[in-house]
């Protein structure tokens, strides 16, 4: 048998065994939650990807951590840097630590003299050899022998794995308690046949609001030096001795003897081994802290179509590979990419699939009836989350408000998830449970930062309109207190309302559009809506609509179906009984005091199962450049080539229009941050109803 | 027809008449047809997650012959019931549908139809506590019951 052909089998295997293993329990179809059985909850916002000089980032971990957590005022936030190996020190603050005034039109110089007269232009930590740009080399009391496992370039990297266990930790661990938010440690991981994942093993580490004692990464860094690509250690984490091995796997005879771990990719001599490596890591989460990691693929349409010989991106049923090994690990995707100023938006590009990004979220989400819809069609707890990815601030500053490249974590995108804490403190553990549980929504730009949004099935002894009443005034009370609605015979995102067919239902959401201004710097008309003689601040968007999607569940795809595998478009990636359902707008949704507004729509007589979902913007149907005639989000390439010489199709003509925007002939062009702010969206996980005699909905509760 | 068979109408008529004028129902007069509303919607709604419940007399007959709501008829409306009580017995993992009581009943408004008004307060309390104050109508039948009207529309 040649490799090639065993390597496939392998792949269908892993798919087959993952689905049967103890790492992912059958559930049977059970009763939705009880309202009474479920802890009182808030949302809280956080990112849980983004770097520093640990890996390609540019500012100290402490610098990152408080932009997030202090100056973006996030709640919760996992430092996540990439696999692999860093020269530099990233536990080193700036030095010298010269914030950059946090002020418009500043002026910049690569050469000096800085501050007061001007300011370094790629902002102060981007200076070579100063703060956490210092090598591990340099900067450890024992130097060069202190850097642990392979290695002999000088400087010498260090591996991840010891970086996050024996010098990220400890940091992270103080300033989190710093500031009274959990924060803790993750991994980009570098997924091996793939591009990249957020992950995060928990177990082990002690984020606030633990006070006392001092935790650990082991488990984290294990995780990395297992299954982390660009990690080529061999030397089993030193004195760590670590063993790779996932109990009871066929894949496990893979395993190189030395370095204990698989250490082949997808290549033309081993196709399709990284993918199962990938699926390995996940078995190895669910065995290791099955309830306290998490794996995310993420900016997953940018490394573009899955090849078995590279690291490329991910298929749809890479994706159902995921959720087949441990459904309660890989739940979800962040198809709205970070980097969002970039001039090439999420820093994809046309060879990403879908060829860019469209409204800021990739195409696997944005398109409805695509690979979202096909996996939330089969029934999958499978949910929508976003990140920051930041890196850095482009051609301006870290402190410097403009931005050509990143949004800090929370200044723009946030992840707004529903956790469980009654009466206690936040906590990271919760806070995990709460991704797991899909009750989340992701908004950019401030567009909502509140949302309730449940089914209900209406009682019968009461007339409609009573019941409308009621539930409107629940989401409303719920918006109000940032909570869920908690009502037997309601569920809310991420939930299954189990009903009869026939049952009539309400779908009613309130969400706050919150008054005054947003992060944005910027005051000037909002270019997009100006195309159709809209003006509007920048800085103070208004929600125009909500498209209310729904479609129909017909159960789990089996991985010896044809329809398991596919890419955009086929029958296996796409979900053709989606739709966008309703649309609201202000003709359709009562407005109240503070932003909130509530609507409804009635499913008269529920007959298949089905699950609905949100997306809300600033932009009306047909802006040009933006969105199509329905309302769906358009490739930001359109309006922002990403042929950088060549004309948008969205001009600046506000005097305040920055300087540094897509300047072509005099003419400026909406581009970079701008654009960003320009064309903000929001997106619900989905609320799922289960009708009996249709399709069960064993994998939701 | 003879004025002793109409005199009981008649009467009863009155008694809601007067009760409706403003009428609250503070169980003073638990005889009244206002009381008698007010206590059989109650119940109905507080027996509304069992089968029995939903196709007790009392419920269906909350539910008035002329009664229209969002298209439902009574006819349908009573199918309805029937449907969801068959449910609740034959599947014991149902999510069920948002309970309620009822208090701060009130009708009022009383047309020449012997259409009115009422008002009531729903409260929730699975979990929190949610109150919502509503507004339907109902009808003063000819046995001067009041009986859930609905809001007449066809959709």
């Amino acid at each position: 048998m040649n490799s090639s052909l065993r390597l496939r089998q392998a792949v269908l295997a892993a798919a087959a065994v993952a689905a049967g293993t103890s790492f992912n329990l059958p559930q049977p179809a059970v009763a939705a939650e009880k309202a009474a059985a479920k802890a009182a909850g808030t949302y809280v916002t956080g990112d849980f990807h983004n770097h520093t000089t640990c890996s390609d980032g540019t500012l100290s971990m402490q610098k990152l951590i408080d932009k997030s957590v202090n100056t973006w005022g996030l709640d919760w936030f996992v430092q996540a840097d990439h696999g692999g190996s860093s020269t530099r020190n990233c536990t080193l603050a700036e030095d010298p630590f010269t914030p950059v005034a946090p002020a418009l039109g500043l002026t910049t110089s690569s050469t000096g003299p800085w501050p007061p007269a001007t300011y370094p232009s790629g902002g102060e930590p981007a200076t070579a050899l100063k703060g956490p740009n210092q090598t591990w080399e340099a900067t450890l009391p024992g130097g060069r022998a202190a850097i642990l496992g392979d290695g002999t370039a000088t400087p010498k990297a260090m591996w991840r794995w010891q970086e996050i266990q024996s010098f990220q930790y400890l940091p992270t661990e103080t300033a989190g308690r710093a500031a009274k938010k959990p924060v803790w440690l993750g991994l980009e991981q570098n997924t091996p046949g793939h591009e990249h994942a957020s992950t995060n093993v928990l177990a082990g580490q002690l984020p606030w609001p633990t006070t006392s004692g001092t935790g650990n990464a082991n488990l984290q860094a294990q995780y990395e030096y297992c299954f982390d690509r660009s990690d080529s250690d061999t030397s089993r984490g030193a004195t760590n001795q670590w063993d790779c091995t996932v109990a009871g796997s066929s894949n496990n005879t893979y395993i190189d003897a030395t370095a204990k771990k698989i250490t082949g990719n997808n290549s033309a001599a081993t196709p399709g081994l990284g993918h199962i490596k990938t699926v390995e890591g996940i078995k190895w989460m669910a065995q290791f802290a099955p309830t306290t990691s998490y794996f995310i693929p993420a900016h997953l349409e940018r490394a573009g179509v899955y090849s078995e010989t590279g690291s490329l991106g991910y298929n749809i049923e890479h994706l159902r590979d995921f959720n087949n090994a441990a459904s309660n690990i890989a739940f979800g995707f962040e198809s709205m990419p970070g980097h969002g100023a970039e001039a090439q938006r999420g820093s994809y590009t046309t060879n990403a699939v879908g060829g860019g990004t469209y409204g800021g979220t990739g195409i696997y989400a944005a398109a409805v009836g695509g690979v979202w819809d096909a996996l939330l069609g089969e029934g999958r707890n499978w949910w929508f989350f976003a990140s920051s990815d930041y890196h850095n601030r482009g051609s301006f500053g870290p402190d410097q408000l403009e931005t050509t490249a990143d949004f800090y974590p929370g200044e723009y995108t946030r992840d707004h998830v529903l956790v469980r804490k009654g009466t206690n403190n936040l906590s990271a553990e919760k806070i995990i449970d709460g991704l797991r549980s899909g009750n989340s929504f992701v908004a950019n730009g401030q567009l909502i930062d509140r949302l309730a949004f449940v089914v209900c099935a209406t009682n019968p002894t009461l007339p409609l309109a009573a019941n409308q009443t009621f539930i409107e005034k629940a989401v409303a009370n719920a918006v109000a207190a940032n909570a869920e609605v908690r009502i037997n015979g309601c569920a809310t995102m991420g939930e299954k309302l189990v009903v009869r067919s026939g049952e009539s239902l309400f779908v009613t959401v309130a969400l706050r559009d919150p008054e005054g201004k947003n992060n944005a710097p910027y005051s000037f008309a909002n270019p997009s809506l100006k195309q159709i003689n809209i003006t509007q601040p920048l800085n103070a968007p208004v929600l125009d609509h909500v498209d209310l999607i729904s479609g129909n569940v017909t159960g789990k795809v089996a991985p010896t179906s044809p329809n398991y595998a596919g890419l955009i478009g086929s029958s296996a990636a796409s979900n053709t009984s989606a739709k966008i359902a309703k649309v609201f707008n202000s003709t359709n949704w009562t407005s109240m005091a503070g932003g909130v507004k509530v609507m409804t729509l009635r499913i008269p007589a529920v007959s298949a199962t089905q699950y609905v979902r949100l997306r809300g913007t600033n932009l009306p149907a047909a802006t040009p450049s933006e969105t199509d005639a329905n309302g769906n989000p358009i490739n930001d390439f359109i309006a922002s080539p990403n042929d950088q010489t060549i004309p948008g199709l969205i001009p600046c003509a506000d005097t305040a229009c920055p300087a540094h925007m897509r300047t072509i002939n005099g003419v400026k062009y909406s581009s970079f941050d701008v654009a960003a702010w320009a064309d903000l969206w929001f997106y619900s996980n989905p609320v799922f109803v289960e009708v009996k005699g249709s399709t069960a909905l064993a994998a939701i509760k | 027809m003879s004025f002793q068979a109409v005199k009981p109408l008649l009467v009863a008529s009155l008694l809601a008449a007067l009760s409706a004028c403003g009428g609250s129902d503070n169980n003073s007069n638990p005889t009244t047809p206002t009381s008698d509303f007010n206590s059989n919607l109650q119940t109905s709604v507080a027996t509304a997650a069992t089968s029995a419940g939903l196709t007790s007399a009392t419920t269906t007959d909350l539910i008035d012959a002329a009664y229209k709501d969002s298209g439902n008829t009574r006819t349908t409306q009573l199918a309805y019931l029937q449907a969801e009580a068959t449910a609740i017995t034959a599947n014991t993992d149902l999510s069920g549908f948002v309970g309620y009581t009822v208090s701060n009943v009130q009708i009022s408004n009383c047309d020449s139809n012997n259409v009115c008004t009422m008002t009531a307060t729903l409260t929730n309390t699975d979990a929190d506590t949610t109150t919502a104050d509503i507004t339907t109508k109902v009808k003063q039948g000819t046995d001067g019951k009041y009986r859930l009207y609905g809001d007449q529309l066809s959709a």
